[in-house]
């Protein structure tokens, strides 16, 4: 499998109002989040790659196959796990996991065996006789994961996995979702608003603002400072001076809030391109002796988190693809 | 004394649990092949669909409604013949049997289409209750995301749930006239009746078809665009109760124009009975395009109701 998805200039417009958009995007196998607040075009996008919702414009490809025109194909190779509830009323878990694995083209005892398997790795063995819509948000999320996962798909699409559970449940479905990359080596798309369970499971991310791709790229890779060559320091003196000092060679400052009523000595900057921390250096090497007085006091790269990283993008519109 | 413990080496139990499937807590193993071609995808929707209407108790009282007038026809056959055997090469209680023979069960086609007609009631009461149970609640219940996001596609998905109402029509109409019709005849001092009659035969399967496969599509149609129970009910009343009603006032009142006919499922479903059974009949008689436009248009009408509604992903405006 070399490339899981594969965008080009895809559009989905609902009316006149956009819903979701992308010029190229390319996903490799692994645990991929999807990020973004509600209405970003999460679920339009999921909707677009399982062939439920036709594009406006543009493809996109899932697993080598054309997610509008080979949309059965994708649909056999892929387990897809919705984000509102959706079950067949009046079924038990097993019957409803059975059914998927017919849907699937498998017949009734061999779909009814693996049904069983699932709901026993899922950890739904006591709840399996049990009518589906009488379970708890918790078991029904499970119950979904487990239709999702009988016809052992490539590529498993979980959109939003944790609504409703809490905090316990919440755990637990991240960490089932990593075993099933881990164990079971399935690549997996999952779509959350939360950035807690995308930053704990995913390799890669694709951040989604207003319909728009705003970056996408490794985790590792968007939160490393490497990228935005962007340090932490501390300052000593003259804040004001400081400020002034490096503006002016181009670097880009951020203070960190310092506790109350007190001048803050923590900034983030973010030195031009192809400059590196000789830059900073000699900028408070020439200010030394100068009077107001500016030392530098500490300097380390600085290391975000996907949250920050998240509302850093969001914010400015873009952050583009670490991949390139 | 203490009696010894048994002991007992699990491995040795494995082969004696001939079939038994041991499941790993933490391992899959591989998900069978395709076993099934794609185009009967349909099936599983039409087994699930047909289990989840027979498990309840609704259906058990109206199956029980229908099978009484079967029952008692097919009684009446098996009553009829006996007596006939008994009285066979006696003067005395020919002209009484003739009679009964007559008033009951007569083994024409007209017999067959009334014993459907009637039974249609029941078919109709059953659908209205089943509706939701069949189509309206995988709407409720966004089944229809679960469903599609399956190799499984729209057209699939309605043959599936058509062949599972039109299985529950068929096990109150056609199989049981058939199984009147096979009776009947087996009650013979030949069998030259199943030859004699193939036309019977024809009209049975032909009505039995249309009424399960036009019912069932109605039912679709109006299950799809309603689907809670309660709107399903009225609506269906609507059309095979009011609707028949209002039809027959103004067909009085316009002085018998047959047109108002065509807006009664019920009268396109008799004229096509009779069209079906060879039965001579002054409805439509002089315009049979008429009542077929008419069905086609019902039938149209409820396809397109359903088809628009299907979809797997909802768009919220």
């Amino acid at each position: 499998m070399s490339e899981l998805i594969r965008l080009e200039k895809l559009k989905r417009l609902y009316g006149a109002h956009l819903a979701f958009e992308a010029d190229e995007v390319v996903l490799q196998p692994g645990v991929v989040g999807l990020l973004g607040p509600n209405g970003a075009g999460k679920s339009t996008l999921l909707n677009m790659l399982m062939g439920l919702l036709a594009p406006s414009a543009g493809r996109a490809w899932m697993l080598g196959f054309d997610a509008a025109r080979e949309s059965r194909k994708v649909r056999s190779r892929v387990g897809y796990m919705p984000e509102n509830d959706s079950f067949v009323a009046g079924l038990s878990v097993l019957q409803f996991v059975s059914l998927a694995g017919e849907l699937c083209g498998q017949k009734a005892v061999d779909a009814r065996r693996r049904a069983h398997e699932v709901l026993s790795l899922l950890g739904l063995e006591e709840a399996r006789y049990r009518l589906i819509e009488e379970q708890s948000t918790g078991i029904r999320q499970r119950a979904k994961l487990a239709q999702a996962l009988i016809n052992d798909p490539d590529l498993v699409i979980l959109d939003e996995p944790t609504n409703g559970l809490d905090p316990a449940g919440r755990s637990a479905m991240l960490e089932l979702i990593s075993r099933l990359h881990r164990e079971q080596g399935k690549s997996i798309l999952l779509s959350s608003h939360l950035l807690g369970d995308v930053e704990r499971v995913c390799d890669s991310v694709v951040i989604l603002d207003r319909g728009r791709v705003l970056a996408h790229g490794a985790v590792s890779e968007l939160t490393s400072s490497s990228l935005r060559n962007s340090y932490r320091i501390q300052v000593t003196g003259s804040v004001e001076a400081c400020g002034k000092l490096l503006r002016a060679r181009g670097v880009g400052l951020e203070a960190i809030p310092a506790r109350a009523g007190a001048p803050p000595r923590d900034y983030i900057v973010t030195l031009p391109p192809g400059a590196d921390t000789r830059l900073l250096l000699e900028a408070f090497s020439a200010a030394d002796g100068t009077e107001p007085a500016c030392l530098l006091s500490g300097l380390q790269p600085h290391e975000e988190n996907l949250e920050t990283v998240f509302e850093r993008i969001v914010a400015g519109g873009g952050g583009g693809s670490a991949d390139g | 004394m203490a009696e010894e413990p048994l002991e007992i080496n699990e491995v040795d139990l494995f082969p004696k649990a001939m079939g038994a499937t041991v499941v790993d807590r933490w391992t899959l193993s591989s998900a069978p092949d395709e076993s099934r071609a794609p185009a009967l995808a349909w099936w599983p929707v039409a087994r699930i669909g047909l289990g989840l209407v027979v498990k309840r108790r609704i259906f058990k009282v109206f199956m029980g409604l229908g099978l009484i007038n079967f029952l008692f026809f097919s009684a009446m056959i098996y009553f009829l013949a006996g007596l006939a055997a008994q009285l066979k090469g006696q003067r005395f209680g020919q002209g009484p049997l003739e009679f009964a023979r007559n008033f009951i069960f007569t083994g024409t086609g007209e017999s067959y289409r009334d014993f459907i007609s009637g039974q249609n009631i029941v078919v109709m009461l059953l659908l209205a209750i089943s509706g939701a149970v069949l189509v309206g609640n995988d709407f409720r219940f966004r089944s229809l995301t679960f469903y599609f996001s399956k190799p499984l596609e729209r057209w699939q998905y309605f043959l599936g749930k058509l062949v599972a109402t039109s299985l529950l029509v068929s096990m109150l109409t056609l199989l049981p006239c058939l199984a009147l019709f096979v009776e009947y005849g087996l009650f013979g001092d030949t069998f030259d009746y199943f030859i004699e009659s193939w036309r019977i035969f024809f009209g049975i399967v032909a009505y039995g078809l249309l009424v399960s496969v036009g019912m069932s599509t109605l039912l679709l149609g109006v299950a799809a665009l309603l689907q809670r129970t309660i709107s399903i009910v009225m609506v269906w009343g609507l059309i095979f109760i009011f609707l028949p009603i209002v039809t027959e006032v103004i067909h009085e009142a316009a002085r018998g124009s047959h047109y108002w006919k065509l807006l009664d499922f019920w009268s396109l479903l008799q004229w096509c009975s009779n069209a079906f059974f060879g039965i001579e009949s002054s409805l439509f008689s002089a315009e049979p395009w008429y009542p077929i436009a008419a069905l086609a248009a019902w039938l149209g009408a409820a396809l397109w109701a359903f088809w628009s509604k299907t979809r797997a992903v909802e768009v919220v405006s």
